[in-house]
C-alpha cells in the first residue's frame, strides 16, 4: 500500500545542511498497524509528510497505491500530536468536516456521525465546543473526525504523547477496539516503545539522525489485546527488551548531539 | 444559563466558572450596574452644584442642566435631525469601506508571504503617517462633501483592520490547513472553513479598536471643512463661546460611539460564541 524506496530528505538551516533521512526503505501492507519508533529528531514525522505529499523526498521515491506520491495525497488521513480541532465548530461539526468537504448528503453525514460519536463515547457532547472537552475527549474527537471518512491509510504522529498515563492507556484500549472493528491501515509514529508494541503488528526502528531503518520487528502477540494485561506478559517484555537494545545507543547519540 | 448546561463533567477551566456562578450572577450584575449609576449621578450632581454655588466657572465647563437644555433645543429646532445622521452615515460607511478593503488586503498579505515581504516597508511608512494629516489633501481631491469624511474614516479604519487580519491569517495553524487539505479541501474551502474562522478573533480585535477611530475620521473631517455633522456643531458652538453646545455635541458622540461599539460586541459575541465558556 505504502512503500518508501531509498528515501532521503535534506533540510537547509541557514548555511548548514541537515540530513533528516537517509536511504529509508520499508513498506506498509494493507490492513496492518505499523509503528515507527526512533530517537527524537530522527525524521519520523518527515516520513509522514512525505507520504501525505506535503513535502518531497530529496532522493528515492515514496510509492502509494502503486504510484509515486507527487501532490497532496487525499487518500491518507493525518492525526497530529496536537489535536487541531476547529475550535469554532461544535464536536459534531468537527467530526463531519471531511464529509462536508466531500459534499456527502446530509442524511448520510448524520448517520456516520452518530455511529462515530457513539463509538468514541462522545454522543452527549455533540453540541459542545472543543474548548469544553477534556484532553482525552478532544483526542477521541480528532480520531473520529479522521476515521469517519475512511481514508485508506491513517497516519498518526505521536497522537497520545500529550496525555497523562491513565488517559493514554484508555486511548490505547479504545484505539485497539476501533481498529479491531474497522481493520484500517495505520502508520503510527511514537517514541513510546510500550505504546508501539501494544498496538502494532510491526514496529519499525529508526536510527538517530540521519534516520535510517535499523530493524523491522514483527509483533506476533495475539489479538484482541488488552493493553493492561498484555504489558505484563513475558512475550511483551521480551519484545520490549529487543526494541530497547536496538534503540539505546542511538538515543544516547541523539541526546549527545 | 447556557454556560452551565454546556459544561461537561471534568471539563477544563470550568471549575472556577462554576464556583463563580454560585453567587447568583444576575444579582451580582445588577448590583454592579446600580453602583455605576449612582457614581454617575453623583458626579453629575457635583458638577451641577459646583456651578450653582460658584465653585466652577460655567464659561469653561457649562453645567449638566444647560447641556441637557441645549440637547432639547437641538431636538426641537431640527439640528439633531440635520447633523447627527450625517456623522453616523460618514462613520458607518467609512468603517465598512475600511473594513472591507483592510480585510481583503490583510488577507492577501497574510496568505501570500511574498506579497507581504515585498510591500512591507511601504505599508509601514504609510501606517506611521498620522492619517488625519491627509485630510487637507482629501478635501482638495474630494471636496468638502461627505466623500472626504468617508474616505478619511476608511483610511484610518483600513490600517487597524488590515494589521489584525494580516496577523490572524498568518497565524493560522499550518498543520490544521494541511489536515483539511488532506481531507480533499481546495483553496476556497481551506479559506472558508479554516483560515477565516481562525482569523476572526484577531479581525474582531481590529474592528473593536476601529470604532472610536471611525468617529475621529468623520468628526475631524467635519471640523475642518463642513457645514453639517456633529463636528460642525462642535466647532460652531465653541466659535460662539457656547460651552453647553460643545458639551452637548460631545454627549452625542459618546452616545453614537457607545451604540456602535455595542453593535460590534454583539456581532462578536455571536460569531465567536465558541469562546463563551472561556471568558
Amino acid at each position: 500500500m505504502l512503500e518508501y524506496r531509498g528515501v532521503g530528505k535534506k533540510f537547509y538551516k541557514r548555511d548548514s545542511e541537515i540530513v533528516a533521512l537517509r536511504n529509508v526503505s520499508f513498506r506498509i501492507d494493507e490492513g496492518k498497524f505499523v509503528s515507527v519508533v526512533g530517537p527524537s529528531g530522527c525524521g519520523k514525522s518527515t516520513l509522514l509528510n512525505l507520504s501525505a505529499g506535503l513535502s518531497k523526498p530529496s532522493s528515492g521515491e515514496v510509492i502509494y497505491g502503486g504510484e509515486p506520491v507527487t501532490g497532496i495525497n487525499t487518500r491518507v488521513g493525518y492525526i497530529t500530536q496536537r489535536d487541531n480541532l476547529l475550535e469554532w465548530s461544535t464536536v459534531y461539526d468537527n467530526i463531519v468536516i471531511a464529509l462536508r468537504i466531500r459534499r456527502m448528503p446530509r442524511a448520510r453525514q448524520k448517520e456516520l456521525a452518530d455511529y462515530y460519536l457513539d463509538l468514541m463515547g462522545l454522543k452527549d457532547f455533540a453540541k459542545h465546543y472543543p474548548m469544553e472537552l477534556s484532553g482525552g475527549m478532544r483526542k477521541r474527537a480528532a480520531l473520529a473526525r479522521t476515521l469517519i471518512y475512511s481514508p485508506e491509510l491513517v497516519m498518526m504522529d505521536e497522537p497520545f504523547s500529550a496525555l497523562d498515563a491513565h488517559v493514554k492507556m484508555m486511548m490505547h484500549e479504545e484505539l485497539l477496539r476501533v481498529w479491531d472493528a474497522d481493520k484500517k491501515t495505520i502508520m503510527f509514529i511514537t517514541h513510546d516503545l510500550t505504546e508501539a508494541i501494544t498496538l502494532s503488528d510491526q514496529v519499525i526502528v529508526l536510527s538517530a539522525r540521519p534516520g535510517t531503518v535499523k530493524a523491522t520487528i514483527d509483533i506476533n502477540l495475539p489479538r484482541p489485546r488488552d493493553p493492561f494485561l498484555l504489558q505484563t506478559t513475558p512475550e511483551f517484555i521480551a519484545l520490549y527488551h529487543q526494541v530497547w537494545e536496538l534503540l539505546r545507543d542511538d538515543i544516547r547519540k541523539s541526546e549527545a548531539a | 444559563m447556557t454556560e452551565t448546561s454546556a459544561m461537561p463533567l471534568g471539563g477544563r477551566k470550568n471549575q472556577d466558572a462554576l464556583l463563580e456562578q454560585r453567587i447568583d450572577p444576575v444579582r451580582a450584575r445588577l448590583t454592579l450596574i446600580a453602583k455605576r449609576l449612582i457614581l454617575f449621578a453623583a458626579l453629575l450632581a457635583l458638577w451641577e452644584a459646583g456651578v450653582r454655588y460658584g465653585w466652577i466657572d460655567p464659561y469653561f465647563t457649562s453645567q449638566p442642566s444647560m447641556i441637557w437644555q441645549r440637547l432639547q433645543e437641538w431636538a426641537v429646532g431640527g439640528q439633531l435631525v440635520q447633523h447627527v445622521p450625517i456623522t453616523i452615515i460618514e462613520a458607518v460607511l467609512g468603517f465598512i469601506a475600511g473594513t472591507i478593503v483592510g480585510g481583503i488586503t490583510g488577507f492577501i498579505f497574510g496568505w501570500f508571504e511574498k506579497v507581504a515581504d515585498l510591500l512591507e516597508p511601504f505599508i509601514i511608512a504609510f501606517y506611521s503617517l498620522p492619517k488625519v494629516a491627509l485630510a487637507p489633501l482629501f478635501i482638495l481631491w474630494f471636496g468638502i462633501g461627505i466623500e472626504t469624511k468617508i474616505i478619511l474614516t476608511a483610511t484610518i479604519v483600513f490600517f487597524l483592520v488590515f494589521f489584525n487580519t494580516f496577523t490572524g491569517v498568518r497565524d493560522t495553524s499550518r498543520e490544521l490547513v494541511d489536515i483539511v487539505r488532506l481531507m480533499g479541501a481546495g483553496p476556497a474551502q481551506v479559506v472558508w472553513r479554516v483560515v477565516l474562522p481562525s482569523a476572526l478573533t484577531a479581525i474582531f480585535v481590529g474592528l473593536r479598536v476601529s470604532v472610536p477611530y471611525a468617529l475621529i475620521g468623520a468628526v475631524v473631517g467635519e471640523m475642518m471643512a463642513s457645514n453639517r455633522g456633529i463636528g460642525f456643531l462642535l466647532t460652531n458652538s465653541t466659535g460662539q463661546f457656547d460651552t453647553a453646545g460643545a458639551f452637548a455635541a460631545l454627549v452625542l458622540l459618546v452616545i453614537i460611539s457607545t451604540a456602535f461599539n455595542g453593535a460590534i460586541l454583539a456581532a462578536e459575541k455571536y460569531l465567536l460564541r465558541w469562546k463563551k465558556t472561556q471568558r
